[in-house]
């Protein structure tokens, strides 16, 4: 009989057009993924687990990411293959012809789900086959398709497909089956859907990341946690292991699957009728006294609209939202934000921010654009359709009503849905932030951002959904006519249409904690205002389709239409089209005449043809540097503009005459005045690139110098198609020299992928210059053509704001209502500077005759006094162990919008977001007091940067990004003791694990990083960590403080890493030389793991012994992450940590010499955990193993 | 107030003509309307229920062009269609006052007394707080008068309105809509031949889209009298008499036929005259003359 029932629903499901469709459409997906992938079409990138230069897209890895992710986003499809397929015979009545044949419930049960298992297996095994053959195209880019790897398919098949699919089958085909109602396979589907986005949010957090592999159904995560690591070389070579993570996360699930099989066999049975019974009346009440005849005198009253919408609103709104089924999904939709709230944020370290209201809804509302677009199209459809799905449409077509005033109640009630949904974040957001406590419930930005913001920024989808459902005549038709329009919109930018014009989620509003939204949020209503205009105009006309009666066919509609002629419809159409094209044509005047709009193609381009036209060129043309800078900078706030003056003295430094200045600046700001000391004709101007060439008619001779002045004036013109149109903020203005001229040609204009230029044309490009590279040994890594300079600056701004530039302050006053300060620096500075206005509160502090201020959003109180500390000891620490701090005072200014503090001449900009919002919990042990470090590396910076900084070739970041990553570890260390660092370690261990596996190029050794954040920030932590842990701090800052005072202000030639590198090794004692060589020169990683431990308790000695057998490994590494071994000969620490792993009980140094070792340790207190180096002296591939519970 | 029909015609995309040039004059009380399935009657009526457009002809009611002025005439309409759905998950107060919004009924102490006296005349009363879902067929059938009656309609169309009505409920139903036929123009779509000649005072007969009678049931019958015949026949006699006879009906009689038959003299043969029916007239009319019950 199980044969039957799987046959006869296997061959149903093969009758069906639909399963076909799938297949093919499956199909279709996976064979354009391939494509798109192995770089078929000019400038499309397909997102995939592991992606770069050397990385294969068909490597095992991708391909299982692949397959994984198509499937994933077709969850919705699987759960309408097995909801179908449950609940077809209830729909179509034939249950009762099934029910009456001598077949158990259960085996009609397994027999239906079996047969819908195959059905989508099908579909899978369609997709999975779309990915193979599309990887064998031809045309495909060879340095993006590698071999083909069989296996790679089959792996995926059986450790993912298969097993995913009887997951959410069993669970689809349960919920269809048991309630009888296909909705809630969907709502199930939903759930899924969005447990994966749930668990990926945790696995961002390195101590998480395990929970969130395990809890994820579709196993995706752990195939992140098992390749999280994967060099490009080992992502190409290694086949997905069928082991750790990913078996339990596959047996969990499985089993979970088979236990719902299980419990749907027992509870489902067969019953014609639902086994609901009629609540029973309760006494009735006696019918009312009345007239009898009382409804022959109420008498229709003469319309009434509003009377009619109101009700008919709220109506509609309660038969959406007074209903299980959306219940059931607005608890999961609870559930789902609950949990993003509560986990959303990582942190930095694993330290989360307070719960501030901007914070709770940028997490909180990601969810809402998502699910309330599901959810609207859902009920639109619904809605729409409702009167004729029930049959009761005749009744309701011939009630005296205007046709408008249901449409419109029907689209009122979908509104009023919507602001259910953003009612439940408001509340889960308020509910979270009294739990978490301490923060400002900011109930005012609650309503803009989700009542407004969030609201209006579905409204034109809203309109279009109801748009495409009439005029598509149909509910499942208009459905599929929306996922067409989707899968349009969202293929836009493929298309390279990107203008806010033509794209129709345009308009965004940014909101931050200093600035507010600034002017962003006009600019999101006038764009939401131009899209709901172009939705009004469909909506009049789509509301010409509505029809009322029997008769729907196309033909009758524009027959209708046509005889009703040039009606109220046609005339609201035509008003709002004429809106639409005013609104247009101003926002097209504004984005593109008096704006230029550069699509990312003609970016491309742009980029391209600088580089071609101009680097052979402009490179053989000698350039002066700049040797002392006068900048004056008069910054207006409320009008978002800013004038710009400044005069330059230029040294030729060059063997040879300069007969043409080559000078870049900013395209969009006006530069009236550029002049010179001596004659020189402007010979080109290129508008598009704001590149002038000027030539000199008596050339500059070699060590001659010349004067030039020069202002510039920046104000918004209009709306720009993409930003705010203005550098200046209302709140927190932030500008670097980016904004002043510069000279000669700007490598950083070039197109940096080397795939890209390929594509192009163009030769490879180094990502940085080769340390072996001499003729940029007279340039720093930030900017070219450029010395210490001698530098003075004016700033001023309106007043109520104060305005920082860097250096020191000499004086400061207010006249005309304007706020001006001069600043100036008594020691020659890197032209490296930026300038800041914006309303402060100010806190300060004294070290001996230093300043140190920090200027704050009155909102940001929280780490202030933390902050000021740690600026007091790292002034102090560097002071004392490098060389003097060379300014009267050092600043600290917060700065809206972006993620970073930058280190400026005693001026450093620090973002709201990095620090000044961290709670932090001194006592709490577990805390990392990231404002605090973040506070030392930039001041360090003021050493490790401002005072030596290397040249602009590879390496050149090891002595700043390196060395104030060190410098701050050890301030840190003063205050918080050793122990604590092991967290943070932690951390920074696995960033620099992942950012290796994630390097787009190739690895280098640390001496000659390219800049990258894994190598000069994290590794280079671990490394300098080592480095102290080995030879005492002392010892380091010793070489570090004489390398400082050797290269001091050195510039022409600056210092490279190869010149600190000694002053490392001498600080080595013999046995300990190699270090250099491990931790700078080569790739070198350890493989350290614990094997076993024992635990035993002595009763005479009252001591536990613990033996602990463990193995050690060394290896080398190419950039590609290609491994050799190489052998052991080292210190390692063991030691003995309580259950929480704060308080160490023992530690033995031992030498290890690779392999398996054994060794006892003995300690008072009863031990917990076991840790091979604790102290992280080496850099190992995997941490995890190097811990052990004790016993 | 007068209903004018004026050569309507309809004929559907596939063909089939539904009205030929049909008119009626319908003053106020009951008119009924008999005809057999598919004879036109359902187009007739949803074309003055404003649910369809005649390709032809018009309908006035007073002053109102019914065909052009939908929403002129929905604010006096009652309709209650034949086959019609429910909210099932809404109870009949809800239900009920749902559609008095949309009739227009905008006071809610007003809506409220109103569903409350509807569903006591149709006898939902006790039934109001169930959920429509699990209204049996005659239930629904009640609803269906009671949401036809809201808002005192001038003009009621219902068709079919005692089909699933136990012999009580269609009493009480008849008598309801007597006692508002007084000045409202009830039109009843039927092919229960005995509700006509209960309660309506003026009747047409159609079939094949085409008017074959208008006029009072009484007078119809008085013009039939004496040319109704009967007579008692075996099953197989049945094809010559119809061969020979113009026959009305043939029904089973104790295993054999009674068999009537139209003639405007003595046809002999052994048929007795008989008083004539109404039904007599509507099988005369529809000029069929096999009917088994």
């Amino acid at each position: 009989m199980f044969w039957y029932i799987f046959s006869h629903e296997l061959r149903s499901r093969f009758r069906m057009l639909s399963t076909w469709m799938y297949m093919v459409i499956f199909f279709g997906i996976a064979f354009l993924v391939a494509n798109v992938s192995g770089g078929a079409f000019d400038d499309i990138e397909m997102s995939a687990a592991k992606s770069g230069e050397f990385v294969f897209m068909n490597n095992p890895l991708n391909i299982a990411f692949a397959v994984n992710i198509i499937l994933y986003f077709c969850t919705i499809v699987f759960a309408a293959i097995f909801g179908s397929s449950a609940v077809n015979d209830f729909e179509n009545g034939s249950y009762e012809i099934n029910f009456t044949k001598p077949v158990k419930p259960r085996t009609y049960y397994l027999g239906k789900l079996a047969g819908a298992y195959v059905s989508a297996l099908s579909v899978a095994v369609a997709t999975i086959l779309g990915l193979a053959i599309g990887f064998q195209m031809p045309y495909l880019a060879d340095f993006k398709v590698g071999p083909t790897m069989p296996l790679a398919y089959l792996h995926v098949l059986f450790y993912y497909t298969i097993p995913n699919l009887f997951v959410l089958g069993s669970v689809f085909f349960a919920a269809g089956l048991l309630s009888r109602k296909v909705i809630n396979s969907y709502i199930f589907g939903i759930g899924f859907f969005f447990s994966y986005l749930l668990a990926s949010a945790l696995i961002q957090n390195v101590e998480k990341s395990l929970l969130a592999a395990i809890l994820d159904p579709f196993g995706m995560n752990s195939l992140e946690e098992i390749s999280r690591y994967w060099t490009s070389a080992q992502s190409n070579a290694n086949y997905i292991p069928f082991s750790g993570v990913l078996l339990w996360n596959r047996l969990l699930w499985i089993g979970l699957a088979i236990l719902v099989v299980i419990y749907t066999a027992y509870r489902f049975e067969f019953k014609t009728a639902s086994s609901k019974k009629q609540k029973k009346q309760k006494a009735s009440a006696p019918a009312p006294i009345i007239e009898l005849d009382y409804f022959t005198k109420v008498r229709t009253q003469p319309y009434h609209s509003w009377k009619q919408f109101f009700p008919l609103c709220w109506q509609g709104f309660k038969d959406i939202v007074f209903n299980r089924t959306f219940l059931v999904l607005i608890s999961f939709f609870s559930l789902f934000l609950v949990m993003f709230v509560a986990i959303g944020d990582n942190g930095v370290y694993g330290t989360k921010s307070y719960p501030l209201t901007s914070y709770v809804l940028m997490i909180l509302e990601g969810s809402y654009l998502l699910f309330g677009l599901i959810i609207s199209t859902f009920y639109a459809g619904d809605l729409l359709w409702r009167e004729k799905s029930l049959n009761m449409d005749q009744l309701f077509d011939t009630t005296p009503h205007h046709s408008y005033v249901t449409y419109l109640s029907k689209l009122g009630a979908i509104l009023l849905m919507q602001l259910s949904l953003l009612l439940t974040i408001m509340l889960v957001g308020i509910v979270y932030q009294l739990v978490i406590g301490d923060v400002r419930i900011e109930l005012g930005l609650y309503v803009t951002e989700l009542f407004i913001v969030q609201f209006l920024g579905l409204l034109p989808l809203t309109l279009m959904l109801f748009f495409l459902a009439i005029v598509m005549n149909n509910k499942y038709a208009g459905y599929l006519a929306i996922i067409l329009f989707y899968v349009a919109v969202v293929s836009l930018p493929i298309l390279n249409i990107t203008h806010p014009l033509l794209t129709f989620f345009s308009g965004e509003a940014f909101y931050s904690e200093m600035n507010g939204y600034g002017v962003s949020l006009s600019r999101f209503f006038i764009l939401k205002a131009y899209w709901v205009l172009f939705c009004l105009i469909l909506t009049f006309i789509g509301f010409k389709f509505w029809d009322r009666g029997m008769d729907h066919s196309y033909r009758s509609k524009i027959k209708r239409i046509h005889k009703n002629g040039y009606d109220t419809g046609w005339k609201l159409a035509t008003l709002s089209l004429a809106a639409f094209l005013l609104l247009g044509g101003f926002l097209y005047y504004n984005m593109n005449i008096l704006n230029d709009y550069e699509s990312p193609k003609s970016q491309i381009k742009l980029q391209e043809n600088y580089e071609k036209d101009y680097k052979a060129r402009l490179t053989a043309l000698p350039q002066p540097s700049i040797s002392e800078v006068h900048y004056s900078v008069d910054i207006h706030p409320s009008k978002r503009k800013m004038d710009l003056g400044g005069s330059y003295w230029l040294v030729n430094r060059n063997p040879e005459p300069i007969d043409t200045l080559v000078i870049s600046y900013n395209a969009e700001y006006d530069i009236p005045k550029l002049s010179f000391s001596q004659t020189a004709t402007l010979a080109h101007s290129y508008q598009d690139y704001g590149l002038r060439l000027y030539s000199l008619p008596q050339a500059l001779a070699p060590q001659d110098s010349m004067r030039m002045e020069f202002s510039l004036q920046h104000a918004p013109k209009g709306i720009k198609s993409s930003g705010s149109g203005s550098d200046v903020m209302c709140n927190g203005t932030f500008v670097n020299n980016s904004v002043f001229p510069s000279f000669g040609y700007e490598e950083v204009w070039e197109l940096s992928d080397n795939n890209q230029r390929k594509k192009k044309g163009l030769p490879p490009k180094p990502r940085m210059n080769a340390i072996s590279d001499s003729s940029q040994y007279r340039n720093s890594y930030v900017n070219a053509n450029s010395d210490y300079v001698r530098y003075s600056a004016e700033i001023s701004t309106e007043e109520g704001q104060l305005a920082f530039a860097p250096g020191d302050l000499l004086t400061s006053w207010t006249k005309d209502g304007r706020y001006h300060a001069s600043f100036g620096s008594t020691v020659p500075v890197l032209n490296f500077v930026a300038f800041v206005s914006g309303r402060y509160e100010k806190a300060a502090a004294k070290y001996q005759d230093k300043i140190i201020e920090i200027y704050y959003d009155k909102k940001h109180t929280f780490n202030i006094k933390s902050m000021l500390e740690s600026a007091t000891n790292s002034l102090k620490y560097y002071d004392d162990n490098f060389m003097p701090y060379p300014h009267k005072a050092l600043r600290i200014v917060e700065v809206p919008y972006v993620y970073f503090a930058q280190s400026f001449p005693a001026l450093i900009p620090f973002s709201e977001n990095i620090g000044f919002t961290a709670k932090v919990d001194p006592e709490s042990k577990t805390t990392v007091d990231y404002p605090y470090q973040v506070v030392a590396h930039e001041i360090s910076h003021q050493w490790w940067a401002h005072t030596v900084i290397g040249a602009n070739v590879q390496g050149c970041t090891l002595f700043s990004e390196c060395f104030a990553e060190y410098s701050s570890l050890m301030v840190l260390k003063q205050k918080y003791g050793t122990e604590r660092l092991r967290r943070q370690l932690n951390y920074v261990n696995d960033s620099y694990l992942t950012g290796r596996s994630n390097e787009y190029k190739e690895e280098q050794p640390l001496y000659l990083n390219e800049n990258q954040g894994y190598l000069n920030y994290n590794k280079g932590t671990l490394v300098m960590n080592a480095l102290q842990s080995y030879i005492g701090e002392e010892a380091v800052n010793k070489a570090l403080g004489n390398f400082c005072r050797d290269y001091a202000y050195h510039s022409n030639p600056f210092p490279l890493s190869t010149d600190v590198l000694p002053y490392l090794e001498n600080a080595l004692p013999e046995q300990l030389k190699y270090l250099a060589n491990d931790l700078f020169e080569t790739i070198t990683l350890y493989d350290n793991k614990i094997i076993a431990t024992k635990r035993s308790y002595d009763d005479k000695t009252k001591e536990y012994t613990t033996t602990i057998t463990f193995s050690t490994d060394k290896a080398r590494y190419d950039g590609l992450g290609k491994k050799e071994r190489i052998p052991v000969a080292d210190l390692l620490d063991i030691a003995l940590y309580d259950d929480k792993e704060e308080k160490r009980l023992a530690m033995d140094t031992i030498n290890v010499s690779g392999g398996k070792q054994t060794l006892s340790l003995k300690s008072k207190e009863k031990p917990g955990k076991v840790i091979l180096d604790p102290y992280f002296k080496m850099i190992d591939a995997d941490r995890k193993n190097n811990i052990k519970t004790a016993g | 107030m007068e209903l004018i029909i004026d050569s309507l015609k309809k004929t559907y995309p596939n063909g089939v003509q539904a009205l030929k040039d049909v008119s009626i004059t319908i003053g106020n009380g009951m008119f009924g309307l008999l005809g057999p399935n598919g004879a036109g009657k359902s187009t007739l009526m949803r074309t003055i229920a404003t649910l369809q457009d005649a390709d032809s002809g018009t309908i006035t009611l007073g002053d109102i062009d019914v065909l052009k002025d939908k929403n002129e005439i929905r604010k006096i309409l009652g309709y209650l269609p034949q086959d019609f759905g429910l909210d099932p998950k809404l109870n009949a107060i809800q239900m009920l006052n749902y559609f008095a919004i949309l009739k227009g009924i905008h006071k809610a102490s007003e809506r409220k007394k109103l569903v409350e006296s509807l569903l006591v005349q149709t006898n939902l009363w006790d039934s109001r707080k169930q959920k429509l879902g699990g209204f049996s067929g005659g239930m629904r059938q009640r609803f269906g008068i009671a949401q036809a009656l809201l808002g005192n309609p001038k003009l009621l169309i219902v068709d079919e309105p005692t089909a699933g009505l136990d012999p009580s409920e269609r009493v009480r139903f008849h008598n309801l809509l007597s006692e508002i036929s007084q000045d409202v123009i009830i039109i009843l779509s039927t092919h229960i031949v005995d509700d006509v000649s209960d309660l309506c005072t003026k009747m047409a007969i159609i079939n094949n889209g085409e008017l074959h009678y208008s006029g009072e049931p009484l007078t119809a019958i008085a013009a039939m009298h004496g040319k109704v015949w009967k007579k008692i026949i075996p099953k197989e006699e049945l094809e010559a008499h119809t061969a020979k006879y113009c026959v009305l009906s043939s029904k089973l009689y104790v295993g054999q036929l009674a068999l009537r038959i139209y003639s405007e003299s003595d046809p002999d043969d052994g048929f007795v005259p008989t008083e004539p029916h109404l039904e007599d007239v509507y099988f005369y009319y529809i000029g069929t003359s096999t009917h088994h019950e």
